[in-house]
């Protein structure tokens, strides 16, 4: 493989990459903080696309401007759900196999209602809108600008939050609960609403991360499973609850995906990550970062 | 000549993080024998039993038993080989009766045990239709042993038995597992804070502390060590 | 208690009062039998003669409902006292159906439907050995994921090195064969999952549930339990797809549903997965409700059901014939 073809294929990563880190890290706050499995991920993803869509096809506002609606609209909606379906669940005695159960199926409802309702909208046909489709020349390759866009303020959005958890005193609080959960709750963290706003974020992320994808990608109601299914192997990939964990495993999973799919010539996207997937699993299930 | 030790562990060590929970800790059970487990909180009791009984992998050290190595073998293999365990907390199958609980740790174990027998043993007989969720706190304890006992060990690890126990109580334990001792020929490796019971009862004392092994030997010698004495009242430690 | 909401109680054998329970470990056949006694025999017998008096509308609805009946049943024996919730029917389900049409040709019936459940028994060992060493989360996640990757896997496969995408079905066998098919397999089924709980082995597997640890401290080989049980639940799941082969005369890699997986879940749990009797009652009543409405309202008839997992999950997590048994006052099944 030549250097270029190299480069190409490395740039061409992180841009995938850059958004499966974004994706990734919002599940990655509700699974490794709440145990909350959030099968339901990729819809919320694909609902903040098709807002987008909306939006920018009937009003003509600017994709990315719409992000200032979709990102706080699903903080609400991710609130909301929290009060009223997990933490009824997560609030009863029971086992943590129990509870990790359950709120697995209550995800499980939301995909059916959030995929059906998305059906029920828009129907089941490819959508899509045009939006800096101009090639950009990325150190001698060419890569569409809306894609290159996408990477960078989902890359921008993941690096700011990590640094948000590192510098605040929020952020301390939600990494004290993620390290020590006993030990936060002696100190004074008020868990519920640590929990609640952690959840809201990872749908928001979700949300936008659907933005982002609507400008350089076609939409279905059906493009939900596949963005949970590769976020939940960038979480496993970084380790469960942590951060930088899904920042770095995102990319590299871009990375390793955009190589695969240049060396076989076919879209093997998915055996490559359910490839990864069994390999970490096997051989170090804490993941590349975990403990 | 002393029977050659049913159970053997040397120099076994375990970390957690960077944590060296038990340092290079070696011990000897032969059969027949109790022998009592005890140290402070912390001192890394529960863990060496978790190692001895699989449920964890030691850093390093080796464990045997009769003569063959045991170290890494998988938990359930430990079990049928004549290792049992009870837990610090009982943790029976709460919506089963105790007749069936037994019965089915029996089953698992290869279906020999004498259900009835074990009950009268641990003397649970009369409330063997009750279900475990029923039971007091002190009958739990029974029905953990009862369990244990009726995969035929050859060997009990016990961990806190008499744990919050009234006195009464408590006696009535130490009776029952002296009974299996006598009668049963089973080594017992007994975790304990109770140490009237442990003088009573234990052929010899092991003690540990911050997962070292101050000290060893019979009962009376041992809780007069100075050094025992000192990990218990806590007095400074040297610094590290 | 693992499982999904609440502790399991093996079920006595029907009648007998609390202070005499079946020893665990004696097979009670004749007890399962008696059991099995009034309703459920009726039921059988009219079910055997149904092909005589039923339209050919009625009849295809009810084998369609009974493979309903055995992937609920059939998820439910390993992932109803493990807890371990498996998402992998939908890949089981569509390997034994190509399984059945690779092998339509060449094999008399029903042995094509004996070659999906070798299939479907190879997977699942080789899934659950990967995937069975972890925890219960992990597991999940593994199995989401499965049928996609099957069905990218076989379009890749098919397109590169076969040539051609999907199979036809030569030579299928007649529809009276096709339910007779059916039937037994969900009999076989579901007297496999009754039996199964009066052996040690079912109490095993109640055991991992409740505390695999301790189970493992009471001898039993925690590994191995899991994955011949899961093997044995994708025979049977693989077994219904080769089965149900023959409806489609042309099957292609979209038999690998996702959606398979999701509604044999709900169909367990809405029924509830620790009782024999709940996946049977859920697929009816979900299975019914599918067929009947599926084809007219798709995105409302889903979107509903969504909404019926919710309100289940949320009151009523044991499932309804757990359930509803509570309301009939008897003490079979604790509430959590």
């Amino acid at each position: 493989m030549s250097a270029q073809i190299a480069l190409d294929v490395m740039i061409g990563g992180v841009i995938t990459g850059g958004l499966y880190a974004l994706i990734a890290l919002g599940l990655n706050l509700q699974y490794g903080l709440m145990r909350i499995l959030n099968v339901a991920h990729g819809e919320f993803l694909m609902l903040g696309a098709y807002l987008t869509y909306a939006l920018h096809v009937s009003l003509g506002v600017n994709p990315l401007l719409t992000i200032v609606a979709t990102g706080p609209a699903a903080l609400g909606v991710g609130l909301l759900l929290h009060r009223t379906l997990y933490a009824p669940v997560l609030g009863e005695r029971a086992t943590p196999q129990a509870v990790e159960s359950r709120s697995l199926l209550l995800s499980f409802g939301i995909l059916f209602v959030a995929q059906n309702a998305a059906l029920l909208v828009w129907s089941a046909d490819l959508r899509g809108y045009s939006y800096l489709s101009t090639p950009l020349r990325l150190l001698g390759a060419p890569f569409g600008a809306n894609r290159v866009v996408a990477a960078v303020v989902a890359l921008a959005v993941g690096v700011s939050f990590y640094a948000f958890l590192r510098r605040s005193l929020v952020g301390k609080a939600v990494r004290a609960l993620m390290q020590d959960p006993d030990g936060a709750r002696l100190v004074g963290v008020d868990v519920r609403r640590v929990h609640a706003f952690c959840f809201g974020v990872g749908v928001a992320m979700s949300a936008v991360a659907g933005s982002l994808i609507s400008m350089a990608f076609e939409l279905t109601p059906f493009i939900g499973l596949g963005y949970t299914v590769t976020a939940l192997v960038v979480i496993i990939l970084g380790g469960l609850g942590n951060v930088l964990g899904s920042l770095v495993g995102g990319i590299l999973l871009g990375v390793v995906e955009t190589a695969a799919v240049y060396l076989v010539e076919y879209d093997i996207r998915p055996i490559v990550s359910y490839g990864v997937l069994s390999l970490i699993l096997l051989l170090k299930p804490s993941g590349l970062l975990g403990r | 000549m002393p029977a050659p030790p049913l159970l053997e562990g040397h120099e076994v060590s375990k970390s957690f993080g960077g944590l060296r929970v038990l340092d290079r800790v070696s011990f000897r059970v032969s059969p027949g024998e109790i022998v009592a487990l005890i140290g402070p909180n912390g001192a890394g009791k529960t863990t060496l039993f978790n190692v001895i009984s699989g449920l964890s992998r030691p850093g390093t050290g080796m464990i045997r038993l009769d003569g063959d190595d045991i170290t890494r073998l998988a938990a359930h293999a430990i079990t049928r080989r004549g290792v049992g365990r009870t837990f610090q907390t009982p943790r029976p199958f709460l919506a089963l009766t105790v007749e069936e609980n037994v019965r089915a740790a029996s089953r698992f174990g290869g279906g020999r045990g004498d259900v009835g027998a074990l009950l009268a043993l641990v003397e649970l007989a009369e409330v063997a239709r009750l279900t475990a969720r029923q039971l007091s706190a002190a009958r739990r304890r029974l029905l953990e042993l009862a369990m244990a006992l009726a995969l035929r060990p050859r060997l009990l690890l016990v961990d806190e038995i008499l744990g919050g126990l009234l006195p009464a109580e408590a006696e009535r334990v130490v009776t029952i597992l002296r009974t299996i001792r006598t009668e049963h020929g089973i080594a017992l490796f007994w975790i304990d804070h109770v140490v009237w019971a442990v003088a009573q009862s234990a052929d010899r004392v092991i003690v540990l502390h911050h997962g070292e092994l101050i000290c060893e030997g019979e009962p009376r010698s041992v809780l007069r060590d100075a050094r025992v004495i000192e990990a218990y009242l806590g007095r400074p430690a040297a610094p590290a | 208690m693992g499982g999904i909401g609440g502790d399991v109680t093996p079920p006595k054998a029907g009648g007998d009062p609390r202070g005499d329970p079946a020893p665990p470990g004696r097979p009670e056949r004749w007890g399962v039998w008696g059991a099995i006694s009034g309703p459920p025999i009726f039921l059988l017998v009219a079910l055997v003669a149904a092909p005589t008096f039923l339209s050919s509308h009625a009849r295809s609805l009810t084998v369609a409902v009974l493979a309903d009946v055995c992937l609920a049943s059939a998820w439910a024996l390993f992932s109803g006292p493990t807890g371990y919730l498996s998402l992998a029917t939908g890949a089981f389900f569509g390997a034994g159906a190509y399984a059945a049409a690779l092998t339509i040709g060449y094999l008399a019936w029903p042995l094509p439907v004996v070659a999906g459940a070798a299939v479907g028994a190879m997977l699942a060992l080789v899934v659950g050995a990967l995937a069975l060493r972890l925890r219960g989360p992990y597991f999940a996640i593994f199995t989401f994921g499965l049928a996609e990757l099957a069905k990218h896997v076989l379009i890749w496969y098919e397109t590169r090195v076969t040539g051609t995408v999907g199979r036809l079905l030569l030579a299928p066998p007649g529809p009276w064969t096709l339910y007779y098919t059916v039937l037994g397999l969900a009999v076989l089924v579901v007297a496999v999952a009754v039996a199964l709980r009066k052996t040690s082995w079912g109490y095993a597997l109640i055991a991992i549930g409740a505390d695999e640890e301790r189970a493992e401290t009471l001898g039993i080989d925690t590994t191995r339990v899991k994955v011949l049980t899961f093997a044995l639940s994708a025979a049977f799941i693989a077994a219904s797809g080769a089965a149900m082969a023959p409806r489609w005369t042309y099957l292609d890699p979209q038999v690998f549903n996702p959606l398979v997986s999701f509604q044999t879940v709900i169909m367990a749990l809405v029924g509830g997965a620790t009782s024999v009797a709940g996946p049977v009652l859920g697929a009816v009543f979900i299975g019914l409700a599918s067929e009947v409405l599926l084809l007219q309202f798709r995105y409302v008839y889903m979107l509903a059901l969504g909404l019926t997992l919710i309100a289940v999950v949320l009151f009523v997590p044991e499932g309804l014939a757990a359930g509803a048994r509570r309301l009939r006052g008897r003490r079979r099944s604790p509430a959590s």
